[in-house]
């Protein structure tokens, strides 16, 4: 004789075969599904590019800059200078703009581009010279409009992959407000740009600007650089970004 | 049914359910991170804590949707009863990984620079005007599903009444909004591919139909029931199947369920004491109306459980005439045996 649960199921009894079937086919279901829109998810990811921060320590020697940003003028061109966690480099001037000097720190590069994130202690820049250089590289600035996306020189070139985008925005503001150098990637006149917004006397990008991190921007300025150093001079936003 | 509170009364039904839970996470966030980590080889690979905080958001938002398909699915069919009855588990389980999402993401977005982490991220990293950062969409979901998770427990249910608990737990459509909101306007936004909107597209249509049948269904299974003075018709009574229940609506609003015991009829408030389960799609199991959401018990006479529970549920007497039954429009005290109906010997039906 059946029991008066054999098609009731009560989670303190035996459950009944049919509903034990359809939870077995429910679950395998499930887990396809989770399965596949996982992989979908994985798979459509967006590039995160080819940035890659060095794991060892190294030094480079070249010449102290630190207008508009700080920066090492190298024979290989230029290195970005910043501090460890989401500072910039701080406490330089001391040294002198234009002094020979040694850094030590750990690289990160990306498309050719460089920054060396200082190593925390007191020898992380060491003044090897003593005769100031003036900067003999020098662009004519042009106008430009740049197509694309404000972002933190330091993620967007290895430190968070991506470090860029929407979802990283509130880590880009944090890392400008902290002094890393806001930069733009994009294209004007058909030439991919990668130029360091100049802070101006402020140090950091106006807060509209802040607003617009991570987000497809058309941005003007006078496109010029320093000692090899892409820079975008007077930027400003066009209307509706 | 329990008369103490116990953090988690295991039994086999728990563990399996919660080894299936499990399985979920495990198979959600391997399939994320195993791909990435093939698609995205180095010197092109996602950071790990990204890919991590990318994998526990979708896992989240996949047991979300898992979560909200099973109400209305064990609506439509009763096989479905597995799936609900432990379903607090996968709820709980959820919150702590959409709370894991958001403290690898807080941590490694917020953290390592000026000012307090969850405060960075949460307002957007200082952003002055503009939109609602999604990031603050995200963190008012989680708040929701952090008071559903801690108050999952039955003893806050006793606590705060099945009205309010319910109400509480009722949220969770609102959450799930702002899930949607956080989704749409955070991680879908950059994607040069719209697999996040597609996917999500699937799981709001889904959920939709699932709903809709479910509530269609419980409209056309509550009869309106019509009636003169103190009662109300319900009915064909032998048309009842045997140990089950019609459910009908009195024109007070009150929902009730007919239950057919051989020839006796008898009728109980439709909603359940504990979590407002209904009754009247449970069946008769050891004498007991049972709930079908967690099998809690009620005498057929008097609504109340079998010692050594306490819980009770309004009856209604009720009347045969002729081959109609016939409900009070009126409750009986609570505890109270309530007269029941007797059906003739040539009126039995299946």
């Amino acid at each position: 004789m059946a029991n008066d649960h054999d098609d009731f199921y009560v989670g303190y009894l035996p459950t009944p075969s049919a509903h034990r079937r359809f939870s077995k086919v429910a679950l395998v279901a499930v887990l396809l599904c989770a399965g596949i829109a996982g992989a979908g998810i994985a798979w459509l990811m967006d590039d995160p590019g080819r940035g890659v921060w060095a794991t060892e320590t190294s030094e480079l020697t070249g010449t102290l800059r630190l207008s508009p940003v700080a920066f090492l003028q190298t024979a290989a061109g230029p290195v970005l200078l910043v501090e460890p966690g989401k500072f910039g480099a701080r406490d330089l001037e001391p040294i002198g703009d234009g002094s020979p000097v040694t850094v030590r720190g750990t690289t990160l590069e990306r498309d050719g581009h460089r920054m060396i994130e200082l190593t925390s202690g007191d020898d992380a820049v060491t003044r090897v010279g003593t005769a100031p250089t003036s900067i003999t590289e020098t662009e004519a600035a042009r106008r430009v409009v740049i197509e694309g996306e404000i972002i933190d020189t330091k993620c967007y070139l290895g430190a968070m992959k991506p470090g860029e985008g929407r979802t990283h925005a509130a880590c880009a503001r944090l890392c400008i407000r902290g002094g890393i150098p806001a930069g733009v990637v994009g294209t004007a006149d058909g030439r991919q740009i990668w130029a360091i917004i100049d802070p101006g006397e402020d140090g950091v990008i106006s807060e509209t600007m802040l607003n617009a991190v991570g987000k497809p921007v058309h941005i003007e300025g006078e496109l010029t650089s320093r000692a090899g150093l892409a820079i975008l001079r007077d930027a400003r936003l066009h209307a509706g970004d | 049914m329990s008369v103490e509170f116990r953090l988690v009364q295991w039994n086999t039904h728990k563990k399996v359910y919660d080894l299936a839970v499990t399985a979920l996470v495990l198979v959600s966030i391997g399939s994320i991170v195993g791909v990435g980590l093939a698609a995205f080889p180095p010197p092109g690979e996602v950071s790990p804590p990204i890919l991590l905080m990318r994998a526990l958001g979708a896992t989240a938002v996949i047991m979300l949707h898992v979560i909200l398909a099973i109400g209305p699915l064990a609506r439509l069919t009763t096989l479905a009863a597995p799936l609900l009855y432990n379903r607090r588990h996968l709820g709980v389980a959820f919150f702590l990984i959409a709370l894991l999402h958001a403290l690898v993401a807080t941590g490694f977005y917020g953290g390592f620079g000026h000012g307090v982490w969850l405060v960075n991220v949460v307002t957007g990293g200082y952003r002055t005007g503009g939109e609602v950062p999604f990031e603050l969409l995200g963190f008012l979901a989680l708040l929701i599903f952090f008071a559903m998770a801690a108050t999952s427990h039955d003893f806050w249910l006793s606590f705060l009444g099945p009205r309010v608990w319910k109400w509480l737990h009722m949220l969770v459509y609102a959450g799930y909004a702002l899930v949607v909101g956080h989704v749409m306007l955070g991680a879908a936004a950059e994607r040069a591919t719209p697999v996040w909107p597609a996917l999500l597209g699937v799981g709001i249509t889904g959920l939709t139909t699932l709903h809709l049948a479910a509530g269609l269904r419980s409209l056309r299974e509550h009869q309106a029931a019509e009636g003169e003075s103190n009662w109300a018709d319900a009915g064909e009574a032998a048309s009842i199947p045997d140990d089950r229940a019609r459910i009908v609506r009195l024109p007070s609003g009150d929902s009730v369920a007919v239950f057919r015991q051989g020839d006796r009829l008898t009728a109980m408030s439709n909603v359940c004491a504990h979590q407002g389960g209904p009754i009247g799609e449970g069946k008769i199991v050891d004498g007991c109306a049972t709930c079908p959401w967690h099998g809690y018990q009620y005498r057929p006479e008097d609504g109340c459980s079998p010692p050594p529970y306490t819980e009770k549920l309004p009856t209604y007497s009720v009347r045969v005439r002729g081959s109609r039954v016939e409900i009070s429009t009126t409750p009986n005290e609570l505890g109270t045996p309530s007269a029941a109906g007797i059906l003739d010997g040539d009126d039995h039906g299946e």
